[in-house]
């Protein structure tokens, strides 16, 4: 008993010793963004909500400018009241400029060193300038616009074209040889934020970018996904728009082990709904869903050979083809691949299966 | 005139032996062998792991065998294969390894809450809480050390779950191409995979304190092989949900593979990870601080409080007087591969002389 009592008396003692951080009593940052200047300082904002009565949705931006990504969060707490924590860091956005001019590796050793940012922090990349983008007002004015931004991502990813994204994912492709990768893009149209795209990255640069309309397509090379929409014209006279909602999609690859003649073999598959068409034919029958079927794939494998030939061209791999390559050729080196790659034979197959059209005829 | 005679009522049950085992082996090995192995293997790490595993079993047969010819622990053992002197010495070296690696255990765990919470609190703090909770967990006898084992295994299986959830970012075709290592490269390996796997060679210590000590050897058995199946999944696990290069660079593998998960209730599931590892820490810590005091108590018959009095003082002064990012440079130092050599080599040749004895005494 008397020992449990000497345990006892020792808790409170140690209490006291970590430093306690009270949510209003820091700046817990829930966005930050980094825009970089003419003379190469790095100008960082942070995104922070304000907990008050009757102020739902309030939030201050405070900014500061330095030589490193993580010097900034000291210069900004020297401007503040209180500490700038990472902690409930939702999204990091980098301007465009800035990470065709700095390589990710160097941006994100200080994410991925900070024990405070969680994997799950989304990156992305703003065409045009960051601070316009921190500055805009998001439509809805209950949440601050780091939320609403990575808001938008996720909803995206799990509903839209959008491909999944955080730190984790997007350092597992970039730290391999090579550093291929992809991010999320965002552009100021209007006034108002919107995603437009995918940044690609090579050796750790953002060197391209895929355009919103090649986004279905990019998101079922790179994987497996249940929302997604895609919209094509059919190849006759009255040239209709048709959209198709996706139920189920991905692809699946095919790597031949020749040395001499590599070649890769893309399998795209969509199980998916038509959520509009742009003309008065009867959709219950089949003869026209089999056209609809035939046209899809023909219009995708159109648009996914020119995506590839794209990438081949600029040597990009966004997708990951080396470590499918590398899983059947055991003895494949990152300059032989550099070799191979830009005129590797890469075939597309596509396979579209309609299996719904809606409540409607 | 056995020394090492333990009252029937202080013995626990051969079953217990697959906690003590298990519990034992897992620590902070586990959250951390990944970044190594990745280097030396990369995705033949298994097989290594599996290697290493087989040489678990091997060695608790070399146990098992040892006392089935000196019934007792590693201090008669030694005393009857090699004389009073240099078994005594040969027993100090267990002792000393037995503190060394209940002091890495905590010292890691230190450094671990140190980077991931806590970098203000300073590290003897930490030890402090521990011993406290140690001393108090040895006053109740080796059933009471059983008991921790027993409910740390109990309380922190569920966290074999939360890698599936982890899954749901895996990629399988990081598991290809397989067996593109060396043999040599393998081999390498099962060396790094080492801290996971140790810690089952208490059994050494504790022997006396089984009930019917030889039908326990399954239950070692058992254990290690527990063991060695969650490390190969674990080290599955993490293969597809990082890549090979974000691998070798992730020091922590096991911790930051939880702060990909979000629960509507809590935000950063790693701090409850980090947290809960002290769990898994304590029979680790508990163990092995037991069999060095009880040691030292049976090589110099002193009461078993004494020796672990010296022992908290030491590791509170490591603590106190050296960072503890340098201490464990050191302890892993003598751990691998000094302490891995040291069980590997001495235990078969301890076999090999007690049973020359055992055949010249019958001729």
């Amino acid at each position: 008993m008397r020992k449990l009592f000497l345990v006892i008396l020792a808790l409170p003692l140690l209490c006291s010793c970590a430093q306690p951080r009270v949510v209003d009593e820091v700046n817990m940052s829930q966005a930050i963004g980094y825009d970089i200047l003419k003379n190469d300082n790095v100008e960082g904002m942070f995104v922070i909500p304000i907990f008050q009565q009757d102020m739902m949705g309030k939030y201050q931006i405070l900014s500061g400018t330095s030589t490193t990504t993580s010097d900034v969060q000291a210069v900004v707490s020297k401007k503040a009241d209180k500490p700038v924590l990472l902690g409930q860091t939702r999204i990091i956005l980098f301007s465009e400029k800035m990470v065709r001019e700095i390589g990710m590796t160097e941006l994100t050793d200080y994410l991925y060193r900070e024990p405070q940012l969680g994997n799950r922090v989304i990156l992305a990349i703003v065409e045009g300038k960051v601070k316009n983008v921190i500055n805009s007002k998001p439509p809805n004015t209950n949440v601050n616009i780091g939320i609403f931004l990575s808001g938008l991502i996720n909803q995206q990813i799990k509903t839209g074209n959008g491909p999944d994204t955080n730190l984790h994912l997007f350092l597992g492709n970039s730290l391999e040889d090579g550093g291929d990768s992809y991010l999320p893009l965002f552009k100021l149209i209007n006034n108002e934020v919107s995603v437009s795209g995918a940044a690609l990255f090579h050796e750790n640069k953002m060197v391209s970018k895929v355009p919103t309309d090649d986004m279905f397509i990019f998101k079922t090379l790179v994987q497996h996904h249940r929302r997604g929409i895609y919209k094509f014209k059919l190849k006759d006279k009255q040239e209709s728009d048709i959209v198709v909602e996706s139920i189920r999609s991905g692809s699946s690859y095919e790597v031949s082990g020749s040395e001499r003649n590599p070649s890769i073999t893309i399998k795209i598959k969509i199980k998916g709904q038509i959520k509009e068409s742009m003309r008065s034919e009867n959709l219950t029958n089949r003869k026209m869903i089999k056209k609809i079927e035939k046209e899809m794939e023909a219009d995708i494998t159109k648009q996914a050979n020119r995506l590839m030939k794209d990438f081949q061209k600029k040597s990009l791999d966004p997708i990951g083809l080396k470590e499918k390559y590398h899983a059947k050729n055991k003895k494949l080196t990152y300059e032989h691949w550099k070799k191979i790659y830009p005129t590797m034979d890469i075939n597309i197959e596509t396979k579209v299966n309609i299996i719904q059209t809606g409540v409607s005829e | 005139m056995n020394q090492a005679g333990v009252n029937e009522k202080y013995k626990v049950s051969p079953f217990y032996v697959f906690f003590l085992v298990h519990s034992m082996q897992t620590g902070v090995g586990v959250l951390s062998f990944q970044r190594v192995l990745a280097k030396t293997t990369g995705t033949d790490g298994w097989i290594s792991i599996l290697l290493a595993g087989l040489f678990v079993h091997i060695m608790i047969w070399v146990i098992y065998k040892i006392f089935s010819f000196v019934p007792g622990d590693i201090i008669s053992a030694n005393n009857q294969a090699f004389g009073k002197w240099i078994g005594n010495f040969f027993s100090l070296l267990f002792v000393l390894y037995f503190l060394i690696l209940g002091m890495d255990v905590m010292i890691s765990y230190i450094n671990i809450i140190h980077v991931w919470m806590f970098e203000e609190v300073p590290s003897w703090a930490f030890a402090v809480v521990f011993m406290v909770l140690i001393y108090y967990i040895h006053t109740g006898g080796f059933r009471t050390i059983t008991g921790i084992a027993f409910l740390s295994v109990l309380f922190t299986y569920w966290l074999l779950f939360v890698l599936f959830y982890v899954m749901k970012y895996s990629e399988f075709t990081n598991l290809l191409p397989v067996f593109h290592h060396t043999l040599l490269d393998i081999l390498k390996g099962t060396r790094s995979t080492s801290l996971t796997l140790l810690g089952f060679e208490m059994i050494v210590m504790y022997y006396p304190f089984i009930k019917n000590a030889k039908t326990s050897q399954k239950y070692a058995h058992w254990g290690a092989l527990t063991t060695t199946l969650i490390t190969v999944f674990v080290y599955l696990v993490s293969l597809v949900f990082y890549s090979q290069k974000q691998l070798e660079l992730t020091i922590w593998p096991t911790l930051s593979m939880t702060s990909i998960i979000e629960l509507p209730f809590i935000q950063r599931f790693e701090y409850i990870n980090v947290s809960w590892w002290a769990i898994i820490i304590i029979p680790n810590m508990t163990i092995a601080l037991w069999s060095a005091s009880r040691g030292f108590k049976r090589l110099f018959n002193v009461q078993q409080k004494y020796p672990l009095w010296g022992m908290s003082i030491i590791i509170l002064l490591t603590n106190v007087f050296i960072f503890d990012i340098d201490s464990l440079y050191i302890l892993n130092k003598i751990i691998d591969p000094y302490g891995v050599l040291f069980i590997a080599l001495y235990l078969p040749l301890l076999l090999l002389i007690i049973y020359i004895k055992k055949l010249r005494k019958r001729i």
